[in-house]
């Protein structure tokens, strides 16, 4: 089934999964494929409801492309070890982390930095592109030995760049032969051993053929070509199979996405169906979308003032469609920043005043800035409304309570020599107990540090208490009880990094009185950080034997020509502080296909009728979210149609239909923006039901004025209506 | 717009190589605009093009906008088809658009003057700590105690000068650290190889490359790149991809550059590649008020001499002014011709001053013509001392205003010292006249600006400690201070019956409530701080119980405290978001959020620099603008408003920043040989005692500016590099000629009087007025 978003697809998908369970087909039996794990549940969720309106009890698992090759590589290890090259002494395979693979690729890099001075990246975004590089190779199927080669022939600048190439392949070489020694598998090799070993296995292929009988699979273009490929292998043994494709879609292009691919399985069914009956959106919006497409590619607008009168207060408008901020020169642009906002909070409050939902609206920009959600939170206050942040590739650090858990995990190990400030501090206890402002916990931060140790005091100043409030005295000497050490049924000060985190988490933060008691967002960020930190633990407990691999650090630089520089030691390794260190690099997760950095926030049970949603365009696209008013910012901003740049890496040039010796021009970049943006376009009005707003500031928040072909499309669209 | 037959004669232009020589006053901005207008309106830029201008300022951005926006409106056109962009900007929207191409990630970061100088006081440091035996090593042994610790802290200021020149000057030229290293160690090798006693290269020059290396470091670790870097990466990007070069060439067909006397060598390659394919590139600008060199890495012969010499280059002088009355017309033209012909060290004549620029009176029709001569009065006038001379240029000021308040008056020193001591005794007079503004400090931050500051530094130190009354009450202080000045620009919008201000659209409470505030403050230290912001109905009432308040002192407070408790909860944003917060709670004009977006992005860009930055330090560099220990940073900024001089109120400013305005009557202090040199042998600024008057920054930017020469003329390794002496000479030889050129702009910013002034002693030493004074207007027709 092909066709847009809202049109029925998995409406229909679900129905024909049910029915082949009442048909009393085995679960085991059944193929239920998704692109990523937040959808997986929501699926499920689905799945559940429909079971259950039909009387039916037993539920299929539901797989994405990492959970199934988990499972299956750790099942047929033996078989495929020695052929993948793992060293004879690995019994079992460990996955680790990317937090993990960051920090060894990282310790690779380092005595390497020299060699890639002419790019001004920080060592972790380095890090990260080497290992975004040996993703895609593993899941497009290509060798890790052809990324530079792929990347240089399509490269027409500098030659310098050419050499960073070549280096960062090397650092790849380099992780992969050490992950085949220790029997460590990264995302990365363990795609690359799902796909070149696992799946040409004469065994692996029997077993798939006896085990899945029926597939269902959803939005097969934001699935990367292993996944495809996986799919290919199944559907030759099959009974049945429902496939669904979104178009638009591909909105997971630069996670390795690929629709193309995902077009090529029709050839495998027996029909396809194209629905093109839109249920979501109207015809207004729906044309609105069309027009905006149309001035993107530079066709003619077939519009007449008649489908689009102007509407009133304060605004200009395509009265069903669409409306903007209607002043001055610029059509939907704001002076500054904070007018946009402004005009964002009005016309919801308008619309609340009417017959809006929170969950009616949603507040959609290129990146979601804090200061966004918290304008729109303190707007919003007075109405009861709260804003519902939906922002999957924020870093685990960017969680107040992920900050407090670091902050605590630093006053818990004082032979770091990383003591807190007062603000931090304060910032810390305030995320941890439930109910204190940021008043409060500067007091209570203050009287600590009067005492001024490393770690927690007793406070029983009853002064003090009686200021803060004595609930909080109480929470306090439960936390402080806790952290001392001193008390058997608190933290042993001997256990490593995450055994002390899940112990505060079970025994202090969910308890009532504490954060994590209510607040069940912040609690799935902080198992995210609990889990990450026990698998670089692991990670770095196997890795332990072989430290020899890592050189000291060349460290010439800074010093007077001419005049010898004195030598450094290596410092010794503290899986913990690394981890930490690591968390507190605060890169962003967006570029990862990594379960563990992905969608943390977007769990259907944590929405409410009572929030409105505030996403990233892509967020909101991947995790398929419909609303009735949808809010597009930014619309200037170069962010609605650019890639995530980075200068070691390329989604279309390492993609699986890429020839080698083909270059990269700037026309070829240009279209493919366009393609996106276009895309995007379509996806978001497909899922708006009812209307558009769109709004820019002429200054951003990074001050720098820009000019997106968004705006300059829109303008068309606008001067067209105005005629 | 009207236009005079220069103005009319570039106006006409409509495609090639222009190189328009414009003298002081002569409308160069309004010529611009009227162009880029004049090319929109006859459709010669093609659609999906525009027309590209590039200055060098921020305020020049607005002026030149706002200019062609008009011009547009009057023939009824949208303000669309053009783009006014400084050249940073440029280079910052060409990596912005493919930082893959210029080697950075998307979200690269920036560093400002005040992140980049933080920067280059870690790399000092840190170089001072690691070669603490190295650095000590060039003071005289034979200095201890308190000497010896003022000699340290005096080397080491020069250490960082050494550090941020290199700096500067090798990414100018596109040497990276390593690069650097290569060449100084190339030229040890090829001096030994030759076997010649050639000089080595100077120890300063090699503090500044490991300087620069660590300066490098520093930046690369954060993902940061400074201004210089920007221009650079943009080069890369546009040299790594020829078709997105070509690309950005198609959108902006028509680039006319202002200021082109200040472009550096990398900011004219930008624009150079920009018109490879359809040359349209029009340079405007005056070789004679090129006053940039010693500061950034600008060349003034790239616009004086190269460009109207290459093929095809259609060159116009834009010289009617009608600015200045005859004999100060008189007097800029006789110095140009004394620059060039009688100027005692030779080499000057061929540097200094150029007499393509001549400048002329405009039609006596002319709806603008020149003051009239005989209102007109050139005057030369010699004080004992400094503080004389302070003094009675103050009192000379001050009559002249009250005498005629609608006429101009500016005052302006080759010095920000010497502009703070007239500055001071124009304050003492001010004392007495307490209903008259008497005189504007452009030295320092304007009083807007200030207050402004100090609500976002005083709001961000609350966020940091809001539990601490005294924070609560500086904020409601620095609050306070904002509504008396928006009520007074309010009251003085009425009465001289202009337009108020525009505001943003939503009013926003005001503080200023003509309460006790002695009262007030007493009541709010007496306060619990956090049973005002977050009460608890637990609590105690967070005021105490003893003291009577009135009703519309509670609704002050409740107003405070609502605010505040909103702030603290905002306290969790990073600083330059809590910053735009409580912009726009409480700022109401359109130039003070303008501030604020400025101030903002300083602190992101601080912050980022300075992941460990707690609120209070960073409200302390907001508190440095708002008690002026620090100029507002605003060049590299947004939204400055530009300045423009009062009727009636006195302006003191620098020379060099008076460029670009006017005022009826000029003071031109200081002008002796100490500021304006003539000679080569003798003391220049710079020089260090301590090291046998070595002036090491200059020493090491001029041997880096040689070994780079020698490098491009591919003589390298063979020809010696020049002695320090020549290198010395040299570098005087160019200060001589600038400082001509700042002299020159000084005298052209006279519209009727130009009275010039110095003093007989300074320093303890017999002091001389500079010898062009002597020679054009003590011995001149002029002379007094």
């Amino acid at each position: 089934m092909v066709g847009p978003p809202g049109s029925g697809k998995t409406g229909e998908l679900v129905r024909s999964l049910a029915s082949l369970l009442e048909q009393r087909v085995r679960c085991d039996r059944i193929l239920v494929l998704v692109p990523q794990q937040a959808q997986a549940r929501r699926f499920e969720a689905a799945v559940a409801q429909t079971c259950q309106a039909r009387h039916l009890h037993s539920k299929p698992a539901i797989e994405t492309i990492y959970s199934l090759a988990q499972k299956h590589v750790s099942l047929f290890f033996p078989l495929i070890a020695p052929p993948a090259g793992f060293s004879r002494s690995v019994q079992e395979p460990l996955f680790i982390n990317i937090e993990a693979a960051q920090y060894f690729v990282d310790r690779l890099v380092q005595p390497r930095a020299e060699d890639f001075a002419d790019l001004r990246m920080s060592r972790p975004r380095l890090a990260r592109q080497i290992l975004d590089n040996m993703n895609k190779a593993a899941v497009c199927g290509f060798p890790l030995e052809q990324i530079a080669e792929r990347l240089s022939s399509a490269w027409a600048g500098e030659p310098s760049r050419l050499l960073s190439y070549q280096r960062a392949q090397d650092v790849a070489l380099a992780f992969r032969h050490f992950c085949l020694q220790q029997g460590l598998l990264d995302f990365s090799l363990l795609m690359d051993v799902f796909g070149q070993h696992l799946l040409p296995s004469r065994s692996y292929q029997d077993y798939v053929a006896a085990h899945y009988r029926h597939v269902v699979a959803d939005n097969l273009e934001e699935q990367p070509p292993i996944a495809h490929d996986f799919l290919r292998l199944v559907l030759r043994t099959s009974d049945s199979a429902v496939l669904v494709e979104d178009e638009p879609g591909g909105y997971r292009l630069f996670l390795g996405a690929d629709p193309v691919s995902a077009r090529e399985l029709a050839a495998y069914c027996d029909q396809t169906i194209r629905s093109d009956h839109v249920f979501v959106a109207p015809p207004a919006v729906v044309s609105f979308g069309q027009a905006l497409q149309g001035a993107l590619s530079g066709q003619p607008i077939s519009t007449s003032r008649g489908d689009w009168p102007a509407v009133g207060e304060g605004m200009a408008g395509l009265s069903n469609g669409a409306s903007w901020l209607g002043s001055g020169d610029r059509p939907g642009i704001a002076r500054y920043w904070a007018e946009m906002v402004d005009w964002v909070a009005r016309q919801i409050e308008r619309l609340l005043a009417a017959d809006a939902q929170p969950a009616d609206i949603a507040v959609l920009a290129p990146f979601v800035e804090d200061v966004l959600r918290f304008e729109l939170q303190e707007r919003l206050r007075s109405r009861g409304v709260g804003v519902r942040a939906l922002r999957p590739s924020r870093p685990l650090y960017d969680h107040p309570t992920v900050r407090a858990m670091l902050a605590l995990a630093r006053l818990a190990h004082p032979h770091w020599q990383w003591p807190l400030t007062p603000g931090e501090l304060a910032r810390a206890l305030a995320s941890v107990m439930a109910d204190l402002d940021a008043a409060r916990a500067h007091l209570l931060a203050e009287a600590i540090s009067r005492v001024g140790a490393l770690s927690l005091p007793e406070l029983s100043d009853s002064a003090v208490w009686q200021r803060i409030g004595e609930r909080f005295g109480e929470r306090y000497a439960i936390l402080q009880r806790w952290m001392s050490g001193r008390d058997p049924a608190g933290r042993d000060p001997d256990a490593p990094l995450d055994v002390f985190w899940q112990r505060l988490f079970n025994e202090i933060l969910t308890q009532a009185g504490f954060a994590l008691h209510r607040d069940h967002s912040s609690a799935v960020a902080c198992d995210k950080l609990i889990q990450g930190a026990r698998a670089f633990r692991q990670a770095m407990e196997r890795a332990a034997s072989d430290h020899a691999l890592f050189e000291a650090e060349a460290n010439d630089i800074g010093t007077v020509p001419g005049i010898a520089p004195k030598p450094s030691v290596p410092p010794a390794v503290d899986a913990g502080l690394e981890y930490i260190v690591i968390v507190s690099q605060g890169l962003f997760g967006a570029q990862h296909p990594d379960e563990h950095v992905q969608e943390q926030e977007s769990q259907p049970d944590t929405s409410s009728p009572n929030e409105i949603v505030l996403a990233p365009v892509y967020a909101y696209l991947t995790n398929d979210f419909r609303s009735r008013y949808q809010f597009w910012l930014e619309i200037n901003s170069l962010g609605w149609w650019q890639r995530i740049y980075q200068p070691l890496t390329h989604p279309y040039v390492l993609s699986r239909r890429w020839q080698t010796g083909t270059r990269w021009t700037d026309a070829d970049e240009q279209r493919a923006g366009l393609d996106m943006l276009s895309r995007i376009i379509g996806g978001l009005v497909y899922r708006c039901a009812g209307h558009v707003f769109l709004t820019s500031s002429r200054l951003g928040i990074d001050g720098q004025e820009e000019s997106g072909p968004l705006e300059r499309a829109a303008q068309r669209v606008i001067e067209r209506a105005g005629k | 717009m009207k236009l005079r037959p220069q103005q009319a004669e570039i106006a006409g232009y409509r495609g090639g190589l222009l190189a328009v020589s414009a003298a002081p006053g002569s409308g160069k901005t309004h010529t611009l605009a009227a162009l880029a207008a004049q090319l929109i309106r006859e459709g010669v830029v093609p659609p999906d093009s525009e027309v590209l201008v590039v200055t060098f300022t921020h305020s020049a951005v607005e002026a030149i906008r706002s200019r062609i926006r008009r011009a547009l409106a009057e023939q009824h056109l949208p303000a669309e088809g053009f783009r006014v962009l400084t050249l940073h900007s440029l280079a910052h929207q060409i990596v912005r658009e493919r930082p893959d191409l210029a080697g950075v990630p998307t979200d690269f970061r920036i560093d400002d003057e005040l992140s980049s100088r933080q920067a280059m006081l870690t790399a000092v440091r840190d170089f001072v700590r690691a070669e603490e035996d190295y650095w000590r090593s060039f003071l005289p042994p034979e200095l201890a105690g308190a000497q010896r610790a003022e000699v340290e802290e005096r080397w080491r200021e020069t250490t960082q000068r050494i550090g941020a020149e290199v700096t500067r000057l090798a990414k100018n030229l596109r040497w990276t650290p390593a690069e650097l290293r290569m060449r100084i160690a190339g030229n040890w090798v090829a001096a030994a190889e030759a076997g010649d006693e050639a000089p080595p290269v100077s120890p300063f020059l090699r503090i500044g490359a490991a300087i620069y290396e660590r300066y490098e470091r520093i930046l690369s670790a954060g993902g940061r790149l400074d201004f210089d870097d920007l221009i650079w990466r943009a080069i890369i990007a546009l040299n790594n991809d020829d078709d997105y070069r070509r690309r950005l060439a198609r959108r902006w067909q028509f680039i006319l550059e202002d200021e082109a006397q200040d472009s550096t060598p990398l900011q004219e390659e930008i624009l150079e590649s920009l018109v490879r394919e359809h040359g349209n590139w029009v340079r405007v600008g005056d070789p004679n008020q090129a006053i940039m060199t010693t500061f950034t890495a600008s060349d003034v012969r790239l616009f004086r001499d190269r460009f109207p010499r290459r093929l095809g280059v259609r060159g116009i002088s834009l010289s009617q002014s009608g600015r200045s009355a005859q004999p100060i017309i008189d007097l800029a033209n006789r110095l140009v011709d004394w620059a060039t012909h009688h100027h005692p060290e030779p080499e000057v004549r061929q540097m200094a001053l150029s007499k393509a620029a001549r400048i002329a009176p405009v039609a006596p029709d002319d709806t603008q013509p020149n003051p009239p001569a005989t209102e007109s009065m050139i005057h030369a006038h010699a004080f004992d001392t400094g503080e004389t001379e302070a003094q009675r240029i103050a009192q000379s000021a001050v009559s002249y205003i009250l005498r005629y308040p609608d006429r101009t008056c500016g005052v302006l020193a080759p010095t920000n010292a010497f502009g703070r001591l007239i500055a001071r005794a124009l304050e003492e007079i001010q004392s007495r006249y307490p209903g008259r503004t008497l005189f504007e400090d452009q030295l320092r931050n304007t009083l807007r600006i200030r207050v402004v500051a100090g609500v976002l530094g005083q709001a961000l130190r609350f966020c940091g400690q809001p539990a601490n009354t005294a924070a609560l009450v500086g904020l409601r202080r620095a609050l306070q201070e904002l509504a008396a000045l928006d009520r007074r620009a309010d009251q003085d919008n009425e009465e001289t019956d202009e337009p108020p201000a525009r505001r943003v659209e939503e009013a926003r409470p005001a503080y200023d409530d003509g309460l006790n505030e002695r009262r007030i403050n007493t009541l709010l230290r007496s306060a619990k701080v956090e049973r005002l912001l977050f009460p608890d109905p637990l609590d105690e009432p967070a005021l105490p119980a003893r003291v009577p308040v009135g009703a519309d002192e509670q609704r002050a407070i409740d107003q405070l405290a609502s605010l505040a408790a909103k702030w603290a909860r905002a306290s969790t944003l990073s600083p330059d978001q809590i910053a735009l917060v409580v912009a726009h709670d409480v700022l109401r004009r359109t130039e003070d959020l303008a501030a604020a977006h400025s101030m903002a992005l300083s602190l992101r860009r601080y912050a980022e620099a300075n992941p460990n930055a707690q609120l209070g330090e960073l409200a302390d560099q907001l508190d440095d603008i708002a008690a002026n220990r620090q100029k507002y940073l605003s060049d590299s900024l947004l939204g400055e408003t530009s300045f423009q001089p009062t009727a009636g109120v006195i302006t003191v400013t620098t020379m060099h920043k008076a460029k670009g305005l006017e005022w009826d009557r000029v003071y031109l202090t200081s002008v002796d040989q100490i500021e304006f040199p003539h000679q080569v042998e003798g003391a220049f600024r710079g020089e260090q005692w301590y090291l046998e008057g070595r002036d090491p920054a200059t020493e090491a930017r001029m041997q880096l500016r040689a070994l780079y020469e020698r490098s491009a003329d591919g003589a390298a390794h063979r020809t010696p590099l020049p002695t320090e002496r020549d290198l010395i000479r040299q570098a005087r030889l160019e200060y001589i000629a600038e400082r001509l050129r700042l002299l020159y702009v000084g005298v052209t910013r006279a519209r009727r009087d130009l009275i010039l002034t110095w003093s007989r002693e300074r320093g303890g030493q017999p002091n001389r007025p500079a010898l062009a004074i002597e020679a054009l207007v003590l011995e001149g027709p002029h002379s007094h």
